[in-house]
C-alpha cells in the first residue's frame, strides 16, 4: 500500500477513527489499532471497540492500493506532529513507513487478519436534516446516565410516535424529551435504545452537513454524514415507561429569561457546594435563587420573572438545573411545577418540541 | 486439529451430557460448580460454541472462534485483581445489554465466582436474573459461598467433580507425557488436571513425594531433627516452583512481544504480574498441602497394616495433620506450623 496525502486531512481522518479504537485492557489487542484501505484513490481508515465502529473516507494520491492495521494513537500522534504539506505512507511486509519533508518514521504494523470482519449495513436508508438532528441529539444526550450499572439508562430512545420521532433520555433524576415532527426512519410504533456513548461521537461527527442518513437495523444503528460512518451495537432492554413521569397538569408556571437565568445560576451555584442544592423561591414578580453550604457560605439573587401560581420555594442539583436551561431553545423558559416534591418540567416559550424534566431536591 | 468441542473436558461425562441436553432448550443462566481443574473453563467454551452455532463441528468458524476465545459475541470476564471487581462488573452489565454482533445470542462466562466481592454481586444480580433474551451466562465456581446463595438460585446448576486419577493420566500420556510420570503426576495432583500438568514437568516431584513420605520414619523425637526436616521441605517446596517460574517466564516473554506490537497500554501487564504472584502462592500452598497428605497416608497405611505399637497416637497423628492442612486458609507462618505439627508427630518405626 501506498499513498500521498495533506496533513491535515489525514491527521483528522486518523484522530476521527482512531476515538473508536480502544486499548483498554481486556480487549482484543488488534483493537488498539485503525483499519488503513487504499483503493483506487481512496483512503478509508476505520476504528472499532466492536461496540462502536467509526469509518471514513478520504481523497488521496494512491500508487498502490491495499490494507493494513496500524497503531491507532501512535500514528495518529506522528503524523499531528509532521510538517504541514504532503505526507507520504507506503506500506509493505512488516514496516510502515510515513515521512514528510525530511522527517521519516518507521512503525510496525498490526496484524490484519486479526481484525474484526466489517459487515456492510443492512436496512434502508432514511436520510434526516443533521442540523436538526444534531441539535435534538445536544438537548437530549446530556439526560442519558453514564452508570453502566444500569444499561438502559446509558441509551437514548428513539421511538417512532403518531406525529414523528421521539428521542428520550434519562437517568432517573432527569428526564429529556425531544420531539422531530415530519421524521420517520422507523416503522410506526418501533423503538430503539442508542447508546448515549454512541451518539456524543455522533454530535462530534455532525458538522453543518446537510444530510444524515440512517439505516436502523435489530442489532445496530449506523449514521453516515458525508464520507464518515458511525455504526453503534443498539442496546437490549426494556425502557422504563417515561410517560408516567410526566405531571399530568402544571397549576404553577414561572416564566423568566433564559440567560438571565443562567448568568444567576451559575454565580449562586458558586455557594452550592458538596452536592448541596439551588434553591428557587417562586412568588410575586421576582425569582430568587439562593445556595448555603454549611460552614462556608451562602449566595442570593434575584432576577425579574413573572409567576402564576401558589408561592413556594423548590430546590434542584445546580448543575442538572443549568444543564436543562442550557439545552432549551429561546430566549424565555418556563419552570412548571406541582409542589415542592414533585417532578418540575422546563420548557423554551414558542418550542414546545423539548421539555426537560427534573427532579427537585427535599431540604429543610 | 480439534476432533470434538468436548475434547478438552476431561473426565466429565455427565455433566457433557447435561450441556448437551441443556442447549436444546437454553435458559439464561448456567452455574458450572466443581474444583480447580476440573475443565469447567473447557466446558464453559464448548457450550458457548454449540450454544452460538447450533452444532459441535469443530471445523464451522465460529465455533472455531469460541473454542479460541476469540468470538466476538463471547465475553470471558477473568479477574483482574483478587475477585471480580465493581468495575468489571459495571462490564459486565453494559456488555451484556448490546446486541450481539454477529448471531442471534452472546454469551458470558464468568470464572472464579465463588470469588466474587458483595458490592459487585449486588451490582450483577438483577442482570443474572433477568439479562436480555439474547443472552446467556456461563458461571464458573470452584464451590457456591453463602453470599452467592442469591445469584446462584437464579442459574441452572451443572456440577463437576475431581478428574478421577485414570483420567488425568490418560490424558497427560495423550498430550506426551510418558506413561509413568503421568501417572505419578496425576496421583500427585489431586483430581486437578491443571495441577497435574505442571506436575508432570516437574522432574524433582517424585523426590519430594518420597522426602514427605519418609517423614515419619526419620522423626526421633529431637528438636534439631524435626528443625532439619522443616528446612528441607520448605527447600523442596522452594524448588517446586521452578517449572511454574519457567512458564511463567514463557508468559512474560510473549507478553513483552505483544506490547512491543501494541504498545503497553491494555497490555495486561500489571493483571498478568497479579495473576502470576497469585498461581505462585497457590502452588506454594497446594504443593505443602499434597505433602501433608503424603505424610497423613503414611500413618494411615501403618494403622492399616497394624505395624504400629500406639494405634491411638497415630489416629490422633492423622487428624493434627488434617487440623494442620485447615490451618493452611489462615495464612500461617509455614515454617512455624510445619515444625509445630512435626514435633507432636509419634516416630514410624520402618
Amino acid at each position: 500500500m501506498k499513498f500521498r496525502c495533506e496533513r491535515e486531512i489525514l491527521a483528522e481522518a486518523l484522530a476521527t477513527a482512531g476515538r473508536a479504537a480502544t486499548s483498554r485492557s481486556g480487549t482484543l489487542p488488534v483493537l488498539s489499532g485503525v483499519r488503513l484501505d487504499v483503493k483506487d484513490g481512496d483512503l478509508t481508515v476505520t476504528g472499532t471497540d466492536l461496540e462502536l465502529t467509526i469509518r471514513l473516507s478520504v481523497h488521496v494520491h494512491s500508487d498502490q492500493n491495499g490494507s493494513a492495521v496500524v497503531p491507532a494513537r501512535l500514528v495518529a500522534d506522528i503524523v499531528k506532529a509532521l510538517p504541514a504539506g504532503a505526507v507520504e505512507v507506503s506500506i509493505a511486509d512488516d514496516e510502515m513507513s510515513i515521512s514528510a519533508g525530511r522527517s521519516q518514521f518507521s512503525v510496525r504494523p498490526l496484524s490484519l487478519s486479526d481484525y474484526p470482519a466489517q459487515v456492510e449495513p443492512g436496512g434502508e436508508p432514511v436520510t434526516l436534516a443533521s442540523a436538526e438532528v444534531g441539535n435534538a441529539l445536544r438537548q437530549v444526550v446530556r439526560a442519558a446516565s453514564t452508570d453502566d450499572a444500569r444499561a438502559v439508562l446509558t441509551g437514548v430512545l428513539i421511538a417512532s410516535e403518531d406525529d414523528g420521532l421521539k428521542m428520550v433520555a434519562t437517568d432517573s433524576y432527569r428526564l429529556a424529551v425531544r420531539n422531530l415532527p415530519q421524521s420517520s426512519i422507523l416503522a410506526t410504533g418501533q423503538k430503539v435504545l442508542v447508546p448515549g456513548r454512541a451518539l456524543a461521537e455522533l454530535q462530534r461527527i455532525l458538522s453543518g452537513d446537510d444530510e444524515l442518513t440512517v439505516r436502523l437495523g435489530t442489532r445496530e444503528a449506523v449514521f453516515e454524514v458525508g464520507a464518515t460512518r458511525l455504526t453503534t451495537r443498539l442496546i437490549e432492554g426494556e425502557y422504563p415507561n417515561y410517560r408516567n413521569l410526566l405531571p399530568s397538569s402544571h397549576p404553577n408556571i414561572l416564566t423568566v429569561g433564559r440567560e438571565a437565568l443562567l448568568e444567576a445560576l451559575r454565580r449562586v451555584k458558586i455557594l452550592a457546594q458538596d452536592s448541596t442544592p439551588v434553591r428557587l423561591t417562586l412568588g410575586g414578580d421576582t425569582l430568587q435563587l439562593t445556595a448555603i453550604t454549611q460552614d462556608v457560605g451562602n449566595a442570593a439573587e434575584e432576577i425579574d420573572a413573572s409567576y402564576d401560581g401558589a408561592e413556594m420555594t423548590v430546590a434542584f442539583n445546580p448543575d442538572y438545573l443549568a444543564a436543562g436551561i442550557d439545552a432549551i431553545d429561546g430566549d424565555e423558559i418556563t419552570l412548571a411545577t406541582m409542589d415542592p416534591m414533585k417532578p418540575a418540567v422546563l420548557r423554551g416559550v414558542g418550542h414546545d418540541e423539548y421539555l426537560y424534566l427534573l427532579m427537585p431536591v427535599r431540604v429543610p | 486439529m480439534t476432533t470434538s468441542i468436548w475434547e478438552d473436558v476431561v473426565g466429565q461425562q455427565v455433566a457433557i451430557e447435561r450441556l448437551k441436553r441443556a442447549a436444546l432448550a437454553p435458559v439464561h443462566a448456567y452455574l458450572f460448580v466443581g474444583p480447580a481443574g476440573s475443565t469447567k473453563w473447557q466446558a464453559a467454551r464448548a457450550f458457548a460454541a454449540l450454544l452460538l452455532a447450533g452444532t459441535d463441528d469443530p471445523s464451522r468458524r465460529d465455533v472455531g472462534l469460541v473454542l479460541r476465545g476469540e468470538h466476538p459475541d463471547v465475553k470471558e470476564i477473568e479477574r483482574v485483581g483478587p475477585a471480580i471487581s465493581k468495575d468489571q462488573a459495571d462490564d459486565i452489565v453494559r456488555t451484556a445489554s448490546l446486541a450481539p454482533s454477529e448471531g442471534e445470542r452472546k454469551v458470558m462466562i464468568l470464572d472464579e465466582f465463588h470469588l466474587l466481592r458483595a458490592d459487585a454481586a449486588s451490582r450483577l444480580l438483577k442482570t443474572i436474573e433477568e439479562p436480555p433474551d439474547s443472552t446467556t451466562f456461563l458461571i464458573l465456581a470452584d464451590f457456591v459461598p453463602q453470599d452467592l446463595i442469591t445469584i446462584s438460585s437464579r442459574c441452572a446448576q451443572i456440577d463437576f467433580r475431581l478428574v478421577d486419577e485414570q483420567h488425568v493420566a490418560d490424558r497427560l500420556v495423550i498430550e506426551g507425557v510418558d506413561p509413568e510420570t503421568a501417572a505419578e503426576a496425576a496421583a500427585a495432583a489431586g483430581g486437578n488436571l491443571d495441577r497435574a500438568r505442571l506436575l508432570a514437568t516437574d522432574p524433582e516431584l517424585a523426590a519430594r513425594r518420597r522426602a514427605f513420605f519418609e517423614v515419619p520414619q526419620q522423626l526421633d523425637g529431637n528438636g534439631a531433627t524435626v528443625m532439619r526436616l522443616v528446612g528441607e521441605l520448605l527447600g523442596r517446596i522452594e524448588a517446586a516452583a521452578v517449572p511454574l517460574a519457567a512458564r511463567h517466564e514463557l508468559e512474560v516473554v510473549a507478553m513483552h512481544e505483544r506490547i512491543a506490537r501494541y504498545g503497553e497500554r491494555g497490555s495486561g501487564k500489571k493483571a498478568l504480574d497479579e495473576r502470576q504472584k497469585r498461581e505462585l502462592r497457590r502452588h506454594r500452598t497446594d504443593e505443602l498441602l499434597a505433602g501433608l497428605t503424603v505424610i497423613a497416608g503414611g500413618y494411615r497405611d501403618a494403622l492399616v497394616n497394624g505395624s504400629v505399637r500406639r494405634p491411638d497416637a497415630v489416629a490422633e497423628a492423622v487428624v493434627r495433620i488434617h487440623d494442620a492442612i485447615g490451618a493452611f486458609e489462615r495464612n500461617p507462618n509455614e515454617a512455624l506450623l510445619l515444625q509445630s505439627l512435626l514435633w507432636s508427630l509419634p516416630v514410624l518405626v520402618s
